[in-house]
């Protein structure tokens, strides 16, 4: 569904991404991990099209997105979660939430959407009504994802979810996130410091290092690679 | 690392003598250019707007405090010696200085209220002066000032050969220009630069923003008065409202800072030697058919230096003449730990904490039922805790839980409701920021706050100079620290290019530089990998064998745990439990509320 390929990127003057190619099946389960500055965000940025490529072609659904506006990626169902909880904070959690349903393939099921976001995240149905910002941190970033969730995403990329939140968010965070892909059954993209979660929930994997794929391969094979273990699992 | 003072002294007084130079050829093409008036008027425009430009550029430039009522304080310079001088015969010379006092007590009395606010609230406050101004003066029967001809001569600023107006103004400009230049490498520069990068990060550096943000206002607002005066005198025959406190002061006068690049030395000159001619040509030309021309291309050039040069025309020219520098490779190779562990990075000399003196069994801060609530939520409800010297105390809790907030209360940022905080047994409870960083608490932030347009040497020097007793040593203790922290292949790179581990490192160095002896660490591990993670955790517990108290906020409790000798369970904004890291972790309502069963089972063998 989604093919990336050799795409090279800068970012504020620095080659982020040097020739980095991932293939995404329709409803497939994928993380990507490496050490930090790898270009992990950027290459999510690049395929929802808030950093342009220098050179190489993107695909989704076979048709070639590469110099494609973001906006129009977003009405093709490629819903990116960025880093670090960006909700409006002077509006409330519902309206927040509408607003994910912006995309027009999406308004029409905003209810059934908004019953089913709720059901996913109960927190999120007690406060509905407050400003999305004097939520807690864990509970922006469920707001966060809810709102991706609301526009029907084909392709749901999620760019560390769990960052700064306590060992018990982050835990339902990725409970969650297995929920959603049973119930919507679309394809994920996971960028996520926490390898070892990372690894536990995906079906395949790629290792992304200075700017190139490294490894690539399926979640077994990679959570008994020693190399992974000692630098990404924190184990042996 | 470190740099020759020699050396440094020596690019500085090449930078003097450039100024004095230019200025010097200033005053001689003027006088090679004879007693041609309309080409000494555009040469003595051209100087005039630059001086005033390059004032301006102080607070809103440097201390990015956009000043758009700046008219006031170049019309307060204009009004107030004109009209000394055609009321009671008060020579220009002497009423240009009381002009400049007039213009700084002014501006004292705007910016007390005015410099609290922030950003754009600020810069739209300034604006609402001279507007106020000029219906008065109007209104007072000042609204045209014919000024006296007494003939003509030095004591009444008078000449016919614009020659002498032209030398005046090179004076004038020169002085301005040294005075940003000593500006530029001196504490109060770098402090006004960090205020404009991050009045957050400035403020727990040791800089007193608010009066660091009056003595750059107050230095501008005086210096506007001055090019006041000498615009009036040296080009006007009638001094009206429009020509002293109006718009077009300031458009011209932003137009040139812009285009020219802010906070620059040579910027405004060089866009005023572009703009003011173009301006005048136009005036000559079309100006009877169409009044108010020039101010146009003023308002072009606004829009594309805003568009297509935002860091002006003086960065563009000197970025043809420097060859890029070579790009060091990072210090640290992101995922390369092992190399660093080799390179010794990590091996951190002591950072001496000022003095350990007193009872080393007192404890270093008390924190004595605090309680904090934001518009009826309480945040932090009567937390008591004690701090003991050169440990490492860990606090834990669920997000929201107001670990942040008891951070932000113990640093000054906040103010707590009720309860208190001694410091060394000193009551703290009410200080700002800076001064507790002047006693030794130090800082980093959980989205870290660095200055992201100066280098990584410069970030440091901002936080040794709150200790440092001159410029010297400063440089000294920053770089040391860089070196130390494994950023010497860093140091001179903007801060805004660094991988996220060089980032927190850069944290860690900034704080370390305020020498302090109690260091709050907010999730300093955040968004690192398990290794990086060791690593910070390493780098905390050698910050605490030199002797510095650190307290840390952190949810990768598992690394926590291996460092702390003491942690805090918050929840809901309350004290839960303290103790040794195992009794805490196995409180039952921690683990209920933050830790997770799943937690226990990876992380706690039993």
């Amino acid at each position: 569904m989604l093919k990336v390929k050799e795409i090279t990127s800068q970012y504020s003057g620095m080659t982020a991404l040097q020739g980095a190619s991932i293939n995404l099946e329709d409803g497939e389960f994928v993380s990507i991990i490496g050490p930090n500055g790898a270009g992990k965000s950027t290459l999510l940025k690049a395929i929802s099209g808030t950093v342009k490529c220098t050179s190489g072609e993107i695909y989704f659904k076979d048709i070639n997105i590469t110099q494609m506006d973001a906006h129009k990626r977003t009405r093709l169902g490629i819903i990116h979660i960025p880093e670090g909880r960006r909700v409006f904070p002077s509006l409330t959690v519902t309206q927040n939430l509408e607003l994910g349903a912006y995309r027009s393939e999406a308004r029409p099921f905003l209810r059934e959407n908004l019953e089913l976001v709720l059901n996913l995240f109960p927190v999120l149905r007690e406060r509905h009504n407050q400003f999305a910002g004097t939520l807690s941190g864990g509970e922006q970033q469920m707001l966060a994802i809810g709102r991706g969730l609301m526009a029907i995403p084909c392709l749901l990329m999620l760019d560390e979810p769990s960052l700064g939140l306590s060992p018990l968010l982050a835990d339902s965070i990725f409970e969650a996130i297995k929920e959603i892909r049973e119930k919507l059954k679309c394809s994920i993209l996971l960028v996520e410091q926490r390898a070892a979660e990372a690894l536990e929930l995906c079906d395949r994997a790629y290792i992304l290092e200075s700017g190139r794929i490294s490894i690539s391969s399926d979640r077994e094979t990679l959570m008994g690679n020693p190399m992974v273990q000692k630098a990404y699992l924190g184990t042996a | 690392m470190k740099i020759g003072d020699r050396l440094q002294g020596l690019l500085v007084s090449r930078k003097y003598l450039s100024i004095i130079l230019v200025c010097i050829g200033c005053a001689l093409i003027s006088l090679f250019i004879g007693t041609d008036r309309y080409s000494q008027r555009i040469l003595l425009l051209i100087i005039l707007w630059a001086a005033a430009s390059s004032s301006f550029n102080i607070i809103s430039g440097y201390g990015g405090q956009v000043v758009f009522g700046y008219s006031m304080y170049v019309g307060t310079g204009a009004y107030t010696s004109v009209l000394l001088f055609k009321l009671l015969g008060v020579s220009p010379w002497l009423g240009m200085w009381v002009g400049v006092i007039i213009a700084i007590i002014i501006a004292f009395i705007i910016g007390l209220p005015t410099l609290r606010l922030h950003g754009a609230y600020f810069a739209v406050a300034t604006i609402a002066f001279p507007l106020i101004t000029v219906p008065i003066l109007n209104n007072l029967g000042f609204e045209e000032i014919i000024i006296p001809f007494t003939g003509h001569g030095a004591l009444s600023m008078q000449f016919t050969d614009l020659r002498y107006y032209v030398l005046i103004c090179v004076l004038f400009l020169a002085g301005v220009l040294l005075i940003i230049q000593t500006m530029e490498c001196s504490r109060f520069g770098y402090a006004l630069k960090a205020i404009n990068q991050n009045e957050t990060a400035a403020e727990g550096m040791g800089i007193d923003t608010y009066w660091t943000k009056m003595t750059a206002f107050l230095i501008s607002a005086g210096l506007g008065a001055i090019a006041g005066t000498l615009y009036s005198f040296g080009l006007l025959y009638v001094l009206t409202t429009f020509s002293g406190f109006g718009l077009s002061i300031i458009v011209k006068i932003l137009s040139i800072t812009i285009v020219g690049g802010i906070a620059t030395l040579w910027g405004p000159l060089i866009a005023a030697i572009f703009l003011v001619p173009i301006g005048e040509f136009l005036n000559a030309q079309f100006g009877n058919r169409y009044p108010g021309v020039q101010d146009i291309i003023f308002g072009a050039a606004l829009i594309f230096a805003i568009i297509y040069m935002r860091e002006g025309i003086w960065v563009k020219i000197r970025g043809c003449f420097r060859t890029a520098p070579q790009r060091p490779t990072p210090s640290i190779k992101p995922g390369a730990m092992k190399d660093m562990e080799k390179q010794g990075a990590l091996e951190i000399e002591p950072i001496k904490p000022r003095d350990v003196e007193s009872n080393i069994h007192d404890p270093i801060l008390k924190i004595e039922g605090i309680s904090k609530s934001f518009g009826g939520v309480l945040a932090l409800e009567n937390v008591s805790f004690d701090v003991p010297k050169g440990k490492i105390v860990g606090i834990i809790g669920p997000n929201g839980a107001g670990k942040t907030t008891l951070f932000n209360v113990i640093n000054g940022y906040l103010k707590p409701a009720k309860g208190k905080i001694f410091f060394e047994g000193k009551d703290v409870t009410y200080f700002k920021p800076h001064d507790l960083c002047r006693l030794g608490v130090g800082r980093t932030f959980q989205v870290a706050q660095t200055f992201g347009k100066m280098t990584v040497l410069e970030n440091v020097l901002t936080g040794a100079f709150s200790q440092a007793i001159n410029f010297a040593e400063a440089h000294r203790i920053a770089g040391g620290v860089v070196q130390q922290m494994g950023l010497a292949g860093r140091a001179y790179d903007q801060a805004v290019g660094l991988t996220i581990w060089e980032t927190k490192s850069l944290e860690f160095s900034r704080a370390l530089a305020t020498k302090p002896k109690l260091l709050l660490v907010d999730e300093p591990m955040a968004g690192l990998n398990p290794e990086e993670a060791n690593q910070i955790a390493e780098m905390i517990k050698s910050i605490a064998k030199s002797g510095i108290t650190v307290i840390v906020i952190e949810h990768v409790v598992q690394n926590l745990v291996k460092i702390a000798d003491w942690m805090i369970g918050l929840d809901d904004g309350r004290k839960v439990t303290e103790g040794t890291p195992q009794q805490v972790i196995s409180n039952p309502h921690m683990i209920e509320a933050y830790l997770g069963a799943k937690w226990r089972e990876r992380h706690v063998k039993s």
